[in-house]
């Protein structure tokens, strides 16, 4: 366990540095002037050829990222190009909203899918079957900002169950669950309806084994048979797919974010794209890529939990 | 039976939820006059040295003022300035502040702290600095007086001055805060005063209570009605226009056309219309050889049908543009309505014939024209918006009618703005939106102003010779003239071909009062001072 640890981590370093690389240079291939687009169009080029100085971006890339890396290193992620900030606070007060929406999403995705898998497995063939796939599907096809529009009409105007935008209070108010619900939806369902259909093939697949039908035939409670013998076997590969869900999640939030008013690090991200504002661009990606190496850390974790033939070595 | 408890459990789920979502809205009324209004994406700073987006001067404008403003009928008034001496040799100006103001950080707004803030702020930080380039010297000639020494005349100095832009603010706060200033505060005279910024969901400003200087043309100098206004953060157009048809939001402005008549539909909403600033034009890049030609201009400004431009970009919410300046900003040349009427007109067969003329002709099995040889193929470069993305697409189409294939390059605004800086296209369809005509005309027209915004690289002596009168002539008829000037030469050479006026628009519900003195202005200055709420 512990060397798993150890190196994962190591692993972790290579992960984050080559991630910086990669954003670094293509944010760079991309044409346009961070200078330009900050000052606007009214400001002189000789303001604009000042600015890119002072940004350093008059030097050779490779000179950029060595500076850049040398700061990151001592923990400094630099100053957005835009507002000036140091990009570290700007990630940091909106990454915990990214987290809180992205984790209320990934418990809905992961909640629903395993019901309506195990309904749909139990009820192999049934109506219930049909409509649990139909749904699983309707949700997998419908884009994102299409979905939570038609959430916003129906549940936020038409019917005014729940809020239409915004974040409500502090993270964990009722205010703030209330304003949850719908972005949590919209990012978790079509994330949903895959991992149904997984839990479902392997439900049908370790209800049709032998440990199975032993419990059945000592008597035991259909419930108990299939929540406690069939279930916890049925997991294994829907666990390892949970790794997979993260990054889907987080890259969903971008437009569910936009759509809902969620002040996360989805709209922060775009924004300093639009502006070219590189080093915040580099600061997000770095905390996105931190929590999506954090949460397949945890899947694997859990995977072993799940299944003792599996050992974290 | 597992799905009846299931639906069970989701009833009981809802009617708790709408229970909640009662109280929580109830729990929301505190008694306090407060205005929820929306703004856009866009705002990384409110250091408007740092940041030249136009969001974030809604709530600048509010905070922080202006030593001099326009009024409804966009003559120059005083607001922090009192009055204003103007020498007979026009080299020294003198600005009689008014008395008794403080910035919100309670240090005086007086001519020692105003000479500080222009010597040290904004003259070298503020983009806008080329404004004031001729003030030489400044002295404070006692506690309200500002003298300003200038190396030649310069009439347009307090038309400047009221340029939004160019706020005044604290010179101690903008010190004391350094680099964190328009982050964690931003310190003006305004009748409004900056409370708190949740980045990415909402800035609230309060009430400053001593506030008593209002521009005379305003029934209300102050203090404001409101108590507070609270600006949420809502990037997604259709989210704030569904935030105020709810309830939640008293008042968004710019609606996007597509959603105008639903909001207009709507009882609870009163909607104001008015034409913006922004005038959507094509432009002829002039270090192309083929857009030299001015029978190929003139062709394409007959091909393209601005009717067609207004609907498919802006359902006809808007205006045709006979200039490149709006009705609503200073500068605008009246006699533009009449003289573009044998200019700027669609006619497809002139349009043909002019490419004739100009060798283009087409092939008797072809669609595209060509001439020695070659087609006749341009390349078009536009933004990513909807506003220059539509029109440029309605402009291929057009264009496609006429015989001329065009390859649209559609791009993000930095990206377009990098390959319009570099010359590598035959012609745009872009625009500009800006108070002040005379600000507009000096950069899209100018020589100085060439490659950026000047992306025709517009070069033209009569031009440069009207833009000195325009920012120099003594009188402001003479200034105006030459302005009109500029924009019929404009038209003639069809370098810039205006295209279309969009609409500006505001949206509030019916609880909000006081729109009528915000009506009266045509750039809907000062929102705050007029609105109030009515108690229901």
């Amino acid at each position: 366990m512990f060397s798993f640890l150890i190196r994962r981590s190591i692993s972790m370093v290579f992960i984050l540095i080559g991630v910086s690389i990669i954003v670094f240079f293509a944010m760079r291939l991309a044409p346009g002037d961070p200078a330009r687009q900050i000052l606007g169009p009214l400001a002189s080029q000789e303001k604009v050829e000042e600015l890119r100085h002072e940004l350093a971006l008059d030097k050779p890339l490779w000179i950029q990222y060595g500076i850049w890396f040398k700061n990151a290193v001592q923990g400094d992620l630099g100053k957005s190009i835009a507002s000036k900030a140091p990009t570290l606070e700007l990630v940091g007060e909106r990454i915990v909203n990214t987290i809180e929406l992205t984790m209320a999403a990934f418990i809905i995705t992961l909640t629903l899918a395993i019901a309506s898998g195990v309904i749909s497995a139990v009820k192999q063939y049934s109506i219930v079957d049909n409509i649990v796939t139909l749904f699983s599907l309707f949700w997998l096809s419908m884009p994102r900002f299409w979905l939570g529009l038609m959430f916003m009409l129906l549940f936020a105007t038409r019917i005014s169950w729940l809020p239409i935008s915004g974040m409500g209070g502090p993270i964990g108010t009722w205010d703030n669950l209330l304003h949850l619900i719908l972005p949590a939806l919209t990012l978790g369902l079509p994330r949903m309806g895959s991992l149904t259909r997984i839990v479902r093939s392997s439900m049908l697949n370790v209800l049709k084994q032998d440990y199975v039908i032993y419990a059945r035939s000592k008597g035991l409670k259909e419930s108990r048979v299939i929540l406690k013998h069939a279930l916890r076997n049925a997991l294994n590969p829907v666990i390892t797919m949970l790794g997979l869900q993260i990054p889907w999640l987080f890259g969903g939030s971008v437009i569910v974010e936009t759509v809902f008013s969620w002040p996360g690090m989805g709209r922060l991200l775009t924004s300093a794209i639009f502006e070219r504002d590189y080093p915040l661009i580099q600061a997000v990606a770095i905390g996105y890529t931190l929590i999506v190496v954090f949460a397949n850390y945890l899947a694997d974790i859990s995977y072993a939990i799940a299944d003792p033939r599996i050992r974290l070595e | 039976m597992f799905v009846k408890k299931m639906l069970c459990i989701l009833l009981v789920l809802s009617i708790v939820l709408t229970g909640i979502s009662i109280v929580a809205l109830a729990a929301g009324d505190m008694g306090e006059n407060v205005l929820v209004s929306a703004l856009q994406e866009k705002i990384d700073t409110f250091d408007v040295f740092k940041s030249a987006l136009a969001e974030p001067l809604r709530v600048l404008g509010i905070v922080a003022e202006t030593l001099t403003v326009y009024d409804g009928d966009l003559n120059v008034k005083p607001l922090l300035a009192k009055s204003w001496d103007v020498s007979q040799d026009q080299l020294t100006w003198t600005f009689h502040l008014k008395e008794g103001i403080k910035f919100h950080d309670g240090t005086a707004f007086n001519a020692e702290s105003l000479k500080d803030y222009l010597e040290n702020w904004m003259f070298p930080e503020s983009f806008n600095g080329w404004q004031f380039e001729p003030i030489r010297e400044m002295n404070v000639t006692d506690e309200y007086t500002l003298e300003m020494k200038l190396e030649r005349p310069y009439p347009m100095l307090a038309a400047y001055f009221a340029d939004p832009w160019n706020i005044i603010q604290s010179p101690s706060a903008l010190e004391k805060y350094g680099e964190r200033y328009g982050f964690d505060a931003v310190v003006g005279t305004g009748p409004f005063m900056f409370e708190q910024w949740d980045r990415g969901s909402q800035v609230v400003l309060k009430k400053n209570p001593d506030y008593n200087h209002g521009p005379e043309f305003l029934s209300n100098q102050g203090p404001a009605h409101l108590d507070k206004i609270i600006f949420r953060i809502i990037p997604e157009p259709i989210t704030r226009v569904s935030e105020l048809r709810y309830g939640n939001v008293d008042l968004i402005q710019k609606v996007p056309e597509s959603l105008l008549q639903e909001v207009q539909d709507d009882k609870n909403i009163t909607t104001l219309m008015k034409s913006s600033f922004r005038v959507v034009f094509i432009s002829f890049n002039q270090d192309r050889e083929l857009m030299r030609n001015i029978k190929v201009r003139e062709a394409i400004n007959h091909a393209v049908s601005r009717e067609a431009v207004l609907q498919a970009a802006f359902q006809g919410y808007g205006q045709i543009a006979t200039s490149l300046l709006p009705p609503s900003s200073t500068g605008y040349w009246e006699g533009s309505k009449e003289f573009a009427k044998s200019y700027l007109y669609y006619d497809p067969e002139e349009s043909k014939k002019l490419l004739d003329e100009a060798g283009w002709t087409l092939p008797s099995n072809g669609e595209i024209r060509t001439k020695d040889g070659k087609e006749l193929v341009l390349d078009l470069v536009a933004i990513n918006v909807p506003r220059y993305k539509i029109p440029a697409e309605v402009v291929q189409s057009m264009l496609k009618d006429v015989g001329i294939k065009v390859n649209l390059e559609i791009y993000d605004s930095a990206a377009a703005n990098a390959k319009l800086e570099s010359g590598d296209f035959d012609f745009t369809v872009t625009g500009w939106a800006y108070n002040m005509g005379e600000v507009t005309l000096d950069l899209i027209c100018a020589e100085q102003s060439i490659p950026n915004p000047n992306y025709a690289r517009y070069v033209n002596p009569e031009i440069e010779s009207q833009l000195d009168i325009m920012r120099m002539g003594k009188t402001a008829e003479e200034r105006q003239t030459a302005a009109s000037k500029v924009q019929e030469i404009v038209i003639k050479d069809q370098v810039v071909v205006p295209l279309v006026i969009r609409t500006n628009s505001i949206a509030v519900v019916n609880k909000v009062q006081g729109l009528e003195l915000l009506d009266q202005h045509p750039w809907w200055l000062d929102l705050s001072l007029g609105l109030e709420l009515s108690k229901e």
